[in-house]
């Protein structure tokens, strides 16, 4: 076999390496425990699993076009009513793993609560008169999800995909 | 080192053809992380729990009709395992749940628990907060979203994630057009093959929970490890009585009459 050969037998091997690398490459990047990718409206986003009463909520996604926060709410009147904890600052884009929201009280059996998402105002700490919430281009409403708690809720998935 | 022009255009000719199969190689995989349900046979018959309203009845019948088209798998629609508020998933099966879950920023999502590799149990939450608004209460967005959703659930993830590009004809493909053209209301050969890939080994256990009658009783569907230990046996052999101890002495007795 000539240098040629040799060279040509090379390129072909190096190719199909790099053919097999490329398609492993796309099964790990679907691969991030907890990530998830959308079927989404507009560019903010937050799931929450139904939730075991506590004085914490956890949040598996959020996703937003600039850094925020995700806000919990008790139910008045079927609407969000006082806030019950915030996140820290979250970076825009989508979040990797889920958020612990620590709460200024246990959640009940049966209570509904709301989680909610504001854009900071760029200090990094949030004030619910400062940070303007994110609003839903289709409803023209508040982002939110609707947060089901009770005891009997199951544990959290282990993968998402929206 | 001299090169003769032919070696070099046959060069450029392999590596193309190489980079296109490659290309091509890297689009039809879109294993969502090589998650399985465990089998121990090829077809197997996944059961989707119906919890959701009559305005998705056929959107879920058509979801499950057009994903029994693969060769490895079949699903079926059975009675709800739980509320759609909740959407709470059952061991060995896929609750499917509508609900409106407030606008959050998302049509669909599914959830999958795992062991390992192997998935123990799903469910899917349709947003019925947007599918009650007129952009997205269409019979287009209405078969993406479930056939999607539904298409999670058996380990795959999408084919591409950009809303803007032509559509690739899959549901398993992000869009702000499911009407296409192409249409991307339906799956496509890819999402089989995948499916065929994925599924192309056997477990030697499994994880999906066989339904062991079609119909009894007040046309509900159980299985015999949520009715207990079998008690009495009827003139055919089958077992008639099943007992569960729920405990503090209370029992619950499930009486069976079979279909032939």
């Amino acid at each position: 076999m000539n240098t040629k050969n040799i060279l040509i037998l090379g390129i072909i091997v190096a190719i199909g390496v790099g053919a097999v690398f490329l398609f492993l490459g796309k099964i790990d990047e679907s691969d991030p425990a907890g990530s998830s990718a959308g079927l989404i409206v507009g560019e903010n986003a937050i799931y929450v699993a139904e939730q075991l009463p506590s004085n914490t909520v956890l949040v598996a996604i959020v996703r937003l076009e600039k850094p925020g926060f995700a806000v919990i709410h008790e139910d008045i009147n079927n609407a969000p009513g006082k806030m019950l904890g915030a996140s820290s600052l979250i970076m825009s884009g989508e979040t990797k793993d889920p958020l612990t929201i620590k709460l200024s009280r246990s959640t009940l059996d049966g209570e509904t609560a709301y989680a909610m998402l504001h854009f900071d105002n760029g200090d990094g700490i949030f004030d619910a008169t400062k940070d303007e919430l994110v609003y839903d281009p289709i409803a023209n409403e508040p982002v939110m999800m609707v947060i089901a708690i009770s005891k009997d809720a199951i544990e959290e998935p282990d993968m998402l995909n929206l | 080192m001299n090169f003769s022009n032919s070696s070099i255009k046959a060069t450029i000719v392999i590596v193309s053809i190489l980079f296109v199969a490659g290309g091509t190689l890297v689009y039809a995989s879109h294993s969502w992380g090589g998650y399985h349900w465990a089998r121990t046979s090829n077809p197997f018959t996944l059961n989707m729990g119906d919890n959701v309203s009559s305005a998705w009845d056929a959107y879920l019948g058509e979801a499950s009709s057009d994903w029994s088209a693969s060769a490895v798998l079949d699903t079926r629609v059975v009675r709800g395992g739980t509320t759609p508020k909740n959407c709470r998933a059952t061991n060995g099966r896929v609750e499917v749940c509508g609900s409106k879950y407030g606008f959050n920023g998302w049509l669909g999502v599914a959830s999958i628990w795992v062991s390992g590799s192997h998935i123990t149990k799903s469910t899917v939450k349709v947003n019925d907060s947007y599918f009650n608004t007129a952009t997205y209460n269409t019979p287009s967005w209405r078969r993406l979203v479930m056939c999607q959703e539904i298409g999670h659930t058996f380990g795959l993830d999408h084919q591409d994630e950009n809303f803007s590009n032509s559509n690739l004809g899959t549901c398993m493909d992000y869009t702000s057009n499911p009407n296409g053209p192409l249409s991307n209301e339906h799956p496509n050969a890819h999402d089989y093959e995948q499916l065929e890939a994925t599924y192309a080994h056997l477990d030697s256990t499994t994880t999906v929970r066989q339904v062991i009658s079609n119909r009894f009783g007040n046309n509900n569907e159980a299985d015999a490890n949520e009715w207990g230990k079998k008690a009495r046996k009827d003139s055919r052999d089958k077992t008639s009585v099943y007992v569960r101890d729920l405990g503090n002495n209370d029992k619950l007795f499930t009486f069976v009459l079979w279909a032939d």
